[in-house]
């Protein structure tokens, strides 16, 4: 379909199904060390279980912390796949077509790993179905007006509409994979695949879909993080009943997400060989959007901490002071390093804005933006109204074993990933460098040689 | 009278140019739409235009449709099950629009993305439609394109195994 070169159909489907036929060892060591971590992470879960939540560092009145700063952070990370999928198929920007199934990717499974932390934060998770609304002897029902519940039904919506968003146009390669597989593997794909044939019905069927769930999507990742951002803004705790939580935690979620997506990028790049599919443009493009993003969240984060410094209000200024030069001043300060005194210069300057700068400047946000979401999190529960409650926190090994499990989990599931369908959508890659003229219209020679060959 | 045997014949062809020249070819002959099938590993444009025309709207009501059925939902689980439980309020409204209304949202969303997935799967076919043969299958993911016909006479597949040839194509 596409003549000749580089861009024929064949070296575009060995390049990108090498990850799937072919396993290299430093897969096998990814696997092995995440995995690794990810069960020392699940030992620690079960410690804290049998022993009780006392374990973990959170105690009055620092109640949340990690925990709830890993929820907030992985649901931020999920908005990677709704910006760079759904916005751009819906401003047609053709040059996300390599990168759309990475970032869906990091959606779901963003989204899987901060859906388990409140249940993690459980002083008894194996209770957790207690929060299911079904009728029973206890008499419990559950709190509609609770942003906690908002919570529920927000993050199922997303994670459903962003399996059915990453699933739906990965149908046509998997597809593709049945008819290059054998034996068990040929049998997963066909089912998954559900038959798909490539008739210009399921074509035009599955394109509207695509195009009806990028514009269903959006609004929904945007009520998401707003909804989680109310988890703090509804309740009345200086610093965090703030009417700009919602948009300010939405521009940090996209900020993290961008900044999660292009280290996910640059590190499939290299693994896998992709050079020609993720190219500096990509880095480039990226780039301006996160430069974009780094400019807004520091907008945001100066107007929240202005206004709050300007009112003066004593319990405010309380928690602003022990930020920006009390005990959490270190923690508050590498945040804006990271999220923008680094970013910012690298984003701005060309030059700089090759695809190891965009790395560094990620790398550094992706932490940033950690510290940003314990920073609005742990200091107001610290020093709350009422002095004689005032406390302070410290991480124990549980939480922090189980943070750098949850990393370890993203990595092995995207390992997993990566092994089993092509990182890169086959199909949509090869439709968006289809040159005009093979869009089926004969060309003028064509056309004029068929007139004089009459 | 002629042979009745109903045949399907497959060809496989290089370019979309050259299927789509076939398939014209084998509408001038008289073949119907509905017996010739296209199948490509990529969206091929001047195939899947036609059903532009056929569908107009009726989709989008459709996930209109669904999205009310999830505020239908919303509704039933969160207003009338928190006034059937009897919930106790201390005096505040059982019923507040705001809150509820976040929940009603949601699932209006989830109503329209679940309805979005079951009529797609419909209307392509998909769950009901066999799949193509290993050996069409393995030439479609290696980027031709498959053209499948319906041959009702001996005639008729006579004349598609001559337009088949005319573009050099594999045929099964």
């Amino acid at each position: 379909m596409i003549a000749g070169g580089m861009n024929d159909a064949a070296s575009i489907n060995t390049d990108l199904l090498r990850s799937v036929f072919r396993t290299g060892k430093w897969w096998y060591l990814t696997v092995l060390i995440a995995g690794s971590v990810m069960l020392a992470a699940g030992a620690a879960f079960l410690y804290q279980a049998y022993v009780g939540i006392a374990v973990a560092g959170i105690n009055r009145p620092v109640y949340w912390a990690f925990y709830i700063t890993n929820f907030v952070f992985w649901i931020g990370i999920s908005h990677a796949g709704t910006l760079i999928s759904a916005i751009l198929r819906v401003t047609g920007a053709e040059w996300r077509r390599p990168i759309t199934r990475c970032a869906e990717a990091i959606t779901v499974f963003a989204l899987m790993i901060g859906a388990l932390f409140p249940i993690i934060h459980l002083g008894r998770p194996w209770l957790f179905y207690w929060l299911v609304p079904y009728p029973s002897e206890r008499g419990l029902w559950p709190n509609f007006r609770s942003p906690l519940a908002w919570d529920f039904f927000a993050i199922n919506t997303y994670l459903t509409g962003s399996i059915i968003y990453l699933y739906l146009p990965l149908i046509p390669d998997l597809a593709m994979l049945r008819a290059k597989s054998k034996g068990i593997r040929r049998r997963i794909y066909s089912l998954l695949s559900l038959g798909w044939s490539g008739t210009p019905l399921q074509w035009h069927r599955l394109e509207r879909a695509v195009r009806i769930m990028a514009v269903i999507i959006i609004p929904v990742a945007v009520s998401v993080h707003t909804i989680v951002s109310w988890d703090f803004a509804m309740a009345i705790q200086p610093m965090w009943h703030s009417t700009i939580f919602g948009p300010y935690f939405v521009v940090g979620a996209i900020f993290s997400g961008i900044a999660a997506l292009i280290v996910a990028m640059a590190i499939l790049r290299k693994v896998f060989h992709l050079e020609a599919y993720l190219k500096p443009v990509h880095f480039n493009n990226l780039g301006l959007l996160l430069l974009t993003m780094s400019l807004l969240w520091f907008y945001f984060t100066f107007s929240e901490y202005l206004t709050g410094y300007y009112g003066n209000e004593p319990a405010e200024m309380q928690i602003f002071w022990s930020k920006v030069s009390g005990p959490y001043s270190p923690l508050f300060w590498a945040m804006v390093v990271c999220c923008f005194i680094i970013p910012v210069p690298i984003l701005a300057f060309k030059k700089l804005r090759t695809i190891t700068g965009t790395l560094i400047a990620s790398t550094g946000i992706v932490i940033g933006m950690w510290l940003e979401r314990f920073l609005i999190i742990v200091p107001t529960l610290a020093a709350p109204r009422l002095t004689f409650n005032w406390g302070h926190y410290r991480p124990t090994w549980v939480e922090i074993l189980i943070t750098i499990g949850t990393v370890a989990y993203f990595i092995f599931l995207y390992a997993v990933f990566t092994k089993l369908f092509p990182i890169v959508a086959v199909w949509e890659y090869k439709e968006g460098i289809r040159p005009p003229h093979t869009s089926m219209e004969p060309t003028q020679s064509e056309a004029t040689a068929a007139v004089s060959a009459d | 009278m002629a042979d009745e045997t109903v045949e399907k014949l497959t060809a496989i062809i290089d370019s979309p140019l050259q299927a789509q020249e076939a398939t014209a070819e084998l509408y001038e002959e008289g073949f119907a739409r509905e017996d010739i099938t296209v199948m490509s590993a990529e969206p091929l444009p001047a195939f899947m235009s036609e059903f532009d025309s056929r569908s107009r709207g009726g989709a989008t009501l459709l996930v209109i449709g669904g999205g009310f059925a999830g505020a239908f939902a919303a509704v039933a689980l969160t207003v009338w099950t928190a006034k059937r439980m009897g919930l106790v309020t201390g005096g505040m409204p059982i019923v507040t629009p705001w809150a509820f209304g976040i929940i009603v949202y949601e699932l209006i969303a989830l109503g329209a993305i679940l309805t979005t997935l079951v009529i797609t799967v419909y209307e392509a076919g998909l769950l009901r439609s066999a799949q193509p043969s290993p050996e069409v299958d393995r030439a479609i993911a290696d980027g031709k394109v498959a053209v499948a016909v319906r041959c009702p006479t001996e005639i008729s597949r006579s004349v598609a195994e001559a337009i088949f040839a005319k573009s050099g194509a594999q045929v099964y």
